[in-house]
């Protein structure tokens, strides 16, 4: 087998966009690495879930942790770089396109992107009222009013 | 998952189209605080957030060594004890962050007390009441009352890493029965949630702890004396939280060590215990496997005149032996972070006299402390 840096990969977006990658770059996303594993990977891949928008970003993202990858375990500088890059790369999303991230992430499982999308919401979130959070995730409130002030006076030290 | 990506590309997302799965994976990385706070999103949010999975799983991100520090100040008039925690990260900070108070209730003319803490919870004994406090709420519990015949000599906590669990073990005090011998115990175990019973371990052989209590990955360790007659032979009593399995292992003390009572710390995974030396300064004994001692000698006084009051407290997951000395005038606890490799360290003052109200006794400190959402 070539190496996997001329190995050349074709993903389809479930919009009919096509994109060449490398193979190490296409191993980033474990659902991706299975299939060339078994060989099923002659023709381009079909990504049903994940649209031409989306996919671009990801692969961006492997990329990007293919060729700055930390030489080891102890590269604290080479750790420090990345994540710097990581949160620059998500602050251009707006919460709608992170959501989708996260889908698509787990559909190809990229357990780092998976991470830094799950904790980019949680930044987002965390200083926000119940009711900022509904509207977000778009959840009904299906406490009645007196459900809602035992569970304030319970924990009242939250929301002091 | 299955669904086609089209169907939620709204501009918010339902429940039905992002899966519960994710809302897990976002709430676990949030404070405790914030956690709390979203337990009114929804029902389906709650039931997330009281699963037992969730609080097992809770916090997602690894965090700097974080100190607790545990102060308490009696108020006779109202017959509690008021507790407040603050934490603080090894920076330079004077001014720790207050993260919750509480009052336990006192037991009229008793003061002994002890405390430990385990995995973002901080376990209190007094005479008969035993309450367990979660430091980040500020919330507390008290214990169902242990009924038995034989007197609880001492009360252990330990967590069990794979179940997520947190339990106390309490030892009875040993008693003689007919002629010289020593009569069985009556050892007990309690699972914090799960049950109010206090269950009997299998083990019953009578002994008299001599050090504190010390869980590292789900195994609990203390040293104690064991005998059928005489309470004269020394052994390292592990307890494994899960199988909740109590065995005794004969042991031979470092030179030099108190046999009367030793204060036990966790270094890097082992028992050690901290030993100051005539110059000074400390060694340390680390357990290597239950018969061989190794010793490191930490070059370091911190603080010179004052050594007699320096507790090495703990070692911190980063590998930095941390010692802690309290000056009761100033209300300031200082703190040296010491990498006995590299031979360096780092001094941090903390003000513990928050508004001038006054601390009973010396503050507690625990290392390497984690945020719970147990008992919200």
């Amino acid at each position: 087998m070539a190496s996997s840096s001329t190995n050349k990969f074709v993903l389809k977006s479930n919009d009919d966009v096509s994109f060449e990658v490398t193979e190490a770059v296409a191993r980033e996303f474990q659902v991706i690495a299975h299939i060339i594993d078994d060989d099923c990977a002659k023709k381009a891949i079909p990504l049903s879930n994940v649209t031409g928008e989306i996919l671009s970003k990801m692969i961006e993202y492997g990329k990007k942790h293919i060729e700055e990858a930390p030489v080891d375990e102890e590269d604290e500088e080479g750790k420090k770089k990345l994540q710097i890059w990581d949160e620059e790369f998500m602050k251009q999303f707006n919460m709608e396109i992170v959501f989708q991230l996260i889908l698509a992430s787990n559909y190809l499982n990229n357990k780092g992107l998976l991470d830094l999308t799950c904790c980019t919401v949680a930044d987002h979130i965390k200083d926000m009222t119940p009711d900022e959070v509904r509207t977000l995730f778009n959840v009904k409130n299906d406490y009645t009013t007196e459900e809602e002030e035992e569970i304030r006076k319970e924990n009242s030290w939250a929301f002091e | 998952m299955r669904r086609k990506n089209h169907q939620i590309k709204r501009k918010t997302l339902s429940l039905d189209s992002f899966p519960r799965d994710f809302v897990f994976e976002i709430l676990r990385r949030l404070p405790a605080k914030s956690v709390a706070t979203f337990l009114l999103v929804s029902k389906t949010w709650e039931a997330i957030i009281r699963r037992h999975y969730f609080i097992r799983a809770f916090p997602f991100r690894s965090s700097p060594s974080c100190l607790l520090i545990a102060c308490n100040r009696k108020d006779y008039q109202n017959e509690c004890r008021n507790w407040f925690f603050m934490s603080s990260t090894k920076t330079t900070q004077t001014v720790p962050d207050l993260i919750s108070r509480t009052s336990h209730v006192l037991e009229s003319g008793f003061n002994y007390n002890t405390h430990c803490y385990v995995h973002g919870l901080m376990f209190s004994a007094y005479r008969k009441t035993r309450v367990i406090t979660n430091p980040s709420t500020g919330k507390s519990i008290t214990l169902p009352t242990l009924i038995s015949r034989r007197e609880v000599k001492k009360s252990f906590f330990g967590y069990d890493p794979v179940h997520g669990q947190h339990k106390i073990l309490c030892i009875s005090k040993p008693m003689y029965g007919s002629g010289t011998r020593i009569a069985p115990s009556d050892h007990r175990v309690l699972t914090l949630g799960s049950s109010s019973i206090w269950r009997n371990i299998e083990f019953s052989y009578p002994h008299d702890h001599i050090s504190n209590g010390l869980c590292i990955n789900g195994v609990l360790y203390y040293f104690a004396y064991m005998g059928e007659n005489e309470m004269d032979q020394l052994c390292l009593m592990t307890f494994e939280v899960k199988s909740e399995n109590l065995r005794a292992h004969t042991i031979t003390m470092p030179p030099g060590v108190n046999l009367g009572w030793v204060n036990l710390v966790h270094y890097m995974g082992k028992v050690a215990i901290p030993m100051p030396t005539r110059d000074c300064k400390f060694n340390l004994w680390v357990l290597e496997d239950s018969k061989k001692w190794s010793k490191i000698c930490l070059s370091i006084c911190p603080w010179d005149s004052m050594r007699r009051r320096t507790r090495v407290i703990s070692v911190a997951h980063t590998g930095e032996i941390i010692m802690a000395l309290y000056n009761k005038n100033e209300g300031c606890l200082h703190v040296v972070y010491y990498d006995h490799k590299k031979d360096t360290q780092r001094k941090v003052e903390i003000q513990c006299n928050l508004n001038n109200v006054g601390v009973s006794g010396t503050p507690l400190c625990f290392v390497d402390h984690i945020e719970s959402v147990r008992l919200l």
